[in-house]
């Protein structure tokens, strides 16, 4: 799960974050890569109250990371990979079945 | 049901020391709905639907002591249970139990909780998510509800270390053997001798009442069911296996199977829980489920708990209704355990029952 960044030492991948490129190292997850500036201090919505979240645990159990990957929401970004290319948005919908 | 007892007695003074097993096994404590529940408890059983109804009521107190205590939020609502019947039949089915229900108490001059509502009060009650065609109307409680039951196991816990109980974690009894006054006792941690013994440890307690040489009859039942991703809050209160908890997700439960030991999760079980809560709620479709488990309830012949000595000094306590029944086993059976009069509510919820 914590994965070396020496494994990929050196090399960097191209992420679309929202519409923007951005630079990451390789390896890395998806919850690295948009701790900081990148995500503007939150990753999503609290569904319940509308609060800001951001990644917690980086061990894929507290589900606070949940993003839009290639698409599909709700995607544990601590414990998923960059991939060149890959799309990642935050999920700022408050989802209800009202 | 270990956690509320053991509780009591440190709070009835007793030097009590918990043992806790590690189980391979959802233990039904770990599994739970987290309904308190008296509506549909005690049909044929009036001691049993007067015991249910009186802690239902106790709860809040009992809840408020807890958090006071603990510092921990329970989530606990109450003032609103519901068992939606989905087409006439089943609606006709749930009055007949309803007005059964209440005509047990009346033959003791006593009222029981619930009254039936039709389609539209009952989405007047539910709100603004639109209820599907196939909801006919429901049973309806103005004392029941829930509660967060990992949270109210942690509180217990917390207040009984807290006032002096010792508690040890992943320690199963090996043997055990009455000699002059005391227990002999052969655990994974060490022997232990003590002057009495309360068996409160769900299924568990087959074995452990093995050892005494007695047989409970103890069945396990497994219950299967279905959690969602987090919603925005849409669910003021429960209502027939839909409950949304205090962070949004949506249980949806649940099943009744009598497969033995064993907690697998089933294709098929998912299946019919999620259409039944599409019919509930069809904008539902829209929710991911994240995972599902399986847990298994312990189950009396008759539904109704068990509380009895079952040799001098060695009790055996069981009920499948541990979170309902959670403020009257702190507050009832310690005194008794401890060596006063068996209370009149619990007096026939013996083992004898089991032998006529």
């Amino acid at each position: 799960m914590f994965k070396p960044y020496t494994q990929k030492q050196g090399e960097s991948i191209t992420i679309d974050f929202e519409g923007t490129p951005i630079e990451v190292p390789a390896g890395i997850t998806v919850a690295a890569a948009v701790m900081g500036p990148v995500g503007k201090d939150h990753i999503r919505r609290s569904p319940v109250n509308g609060e800001k979240r951001a990644p917690f645990c980086f061990m894929g159990v507290c589900h606070e990371c949940l993003m839009e990957i290639n698409g599909i929401p709700d995607q544990q970004a601590c414990i998923i990979e960059v991939k060149e290319g890959m799309k990642i948005k935050r999920q700022m919908n408050l989802p209800g079945v009202v | 049901m270990g956690a509320a007892v053991g509780l009591g007695l440190v709070r009835s003074g007793a030097k009590v020391l918990m043992l806790d097993k590690i189980s391979d096994i959802h233990k039904a404590s770990k599994a739970n709905f987290g309904l308190v529940w008296s509506q549909s408890k005690g049909l044929g059983n009036r001691d049993y639907s007067r015991f249910s109804v009186k802690a239902t009521l106790g709860f809040k107190e009992f809840a408020q002591w807890i958090e006071q205590e603990s510092h921990i939020d329970l989530e606990l609502r109450l003032g609103a249970g519901l068992v939606l019947s989905m087409g006439e039949t089943e609606h006709t089915a749930r009055q007949k139990i309803i007005e059964q229900m209440h005509q047990e108490a009346a033959q003791h001059a006593e009222t029981h909780p619930s009254r039936m509502l039709d389609r539209t009060e009952l989405q007047a009650l539910v709100g603004d998510a639109p209820l599907g065609e196939k909801v006919s109307g429901g049973s309806f409680s103005t004392i029941d509800g829930d509660v967060n039951p990992l949270l109210l196991l942690k509180a217990m816990r917390k207040i009984f270390i807290q006032r002096g109980g010792h508690f040890i974690h992943g320690c199963s009894v090996n043997s055990m053997e009455r000699k002059n006054n005391t227990y002999l006792i052969n655990t994974t941690e060490g022997n232990i001798e003590v002057p009495k013994v309360v068996m409160a440890a769900g299924l568990g307690n087959l074995s452990l009442a093995a050892m005494v040489g007695k047989k409970i009859p103890l069945v396990p039942q497994k219950g299967q069911l279905l959690v969602t991703q987090r919603l925005k809050p849409f669910l003021p209160f429960p209502m027939s296996g839909l409950r949304q908890t205090g962070c949004g997700s949506v249980m949806i439960g649940y099943t009744q199977e009598n497969t033995g030991f064993e907690v697998t999760t089933t294709p098929g079980a998912a299946a019919q829980l999620a259409q039944r809560a599409l019919d509930i709620f069809p904008a539902l479709a829209h929710a991911r489920v994240v995972r599902s488990w399986a847990g298994l309830r312990v189950l009396t012949k008759d539904g109704a708990p068990i509380y009895d000595e079952i040799e001098e000094n060695a009790y055996i306590l069981a009920t499948h209704s541990c979170v309902t029944l959670a403020s009257v086993h702190e507050s009832l059976l310690p005194p008794w355990i401890l060596g006063g009069k068996k209370p009149d509510d619990i007096h026939r919820f013996n083992l004898e029952r089991f032998h006529v």
